[in-house]
């Protein structure tokens, strides 16, 4: 069985094995494990330098943010075209800054805090996700049919 | 480092909001006259330099926010964040322009 890396939305804890635990052991969180690729555990563990490592193609990234959006309170945004185009932006993100920084938002320099603004986010925090139902960026919406 | 007297609008290549907003800006400026200085922060360190070099400002004013797109207005120094509807926009450029006639007619 293969091992895959997973990284916790919210605390960005990283997790290595066939599947995610449910519940993260560091933060609590329920069902916020996303499949990452190996440059991103390594660069937020400590082992791997920004441009290390292998990382997603844009079709493994939609792969996994569809697999992180099943079973939730949200889905990914209906509109195709923004989702292609934001999948499209944290793949360059990756390749050129060494993470995948959401393309909505800035890198202010701090490594620590940069973190942050790894997609997916702990985007259930943002006041966008309260008053409108949706991320900054607008990758994930509430689910409607719940 | 940031020039005073024009609006400045930072955006990102592959940001959903600043494709929504840039006809918006375009609009602005083909109807009012009002010129944005057009920052691409994703693929320019120097336009994300000069981007965080008023991160405070921006988070400031845009509720903790540090995101694309930021209008910026150098004399007032304020900020205005994401997807806005035209008037509000437009509004928004007019502060600053009614300032810095102010400005001039006291010289």
């Amino acid at each position: 069985m293969g091992k895959y890396y997973f990284r916790c939305a919210v605390c960005n804890d990283i997790h290595v094995g066939a599947s995610p635990p449910k519940v993260c052991p560091t933060c609590g969180a329920v069902r916020a494990y996303v499949r990452c690729d190996e440059r991103e555990a390594g660069v937020m563990q400590g082992f791997l330098e920004k441009g290390e490592g292998r990382t997603f193609s844009r079709s493994e990234v939609l792969e996994a943010l569809e697999q992180f959006a099943s079973k939730q309170e949200f889905v990914l945004n209906p509109e195709k075209d923004r989702v292609s185009l934001l999948v499209k932006g944290v793949v360059e993100n990756e390749k050129n800054h060494g993470l995948k920084y959401c393309p909505c938002r800035m890198t202010v320099g701090n490594f620590e805090e940069d973190l942050l603004l790894v997609c997916p986010c702990n985007f259930r925090v943002q006041k966008t996700w309260r008053e409108k139902g949706e991320c900054w960026c607008g990758l994930f919406v509430k689910r409607t049919d719940a | 480092m940031v020039k005073k007297g024009q609006l400045m609008m930072f955006w990102g290549s592959e940001c959903p909001h600043c494709h929504v907003m840039m006809p918006l800006v375009e609009r602005l400026e083909r109807e009012e006259g009002v010129k944005f200085e057009k920052l691409e922060v994703w693929h320019n360190e120097s336009n994300a330099r000069k981007m965080r070099a008023i991160a405070d400002i921006i988070k400031s004013a845009c509720g903790g926010v540090f995101g694309t797109p930021t209008f910026y207005d150098p004399e007032r120094a304020a900020a205005l964040c994401g997807e806005q509807p035209y008037e509000l926009l437009r509004e928004w450029a007019f502060k600053g322009l009614k300032t810095q006639s102010r400005a001039q007619r006291h010289k």
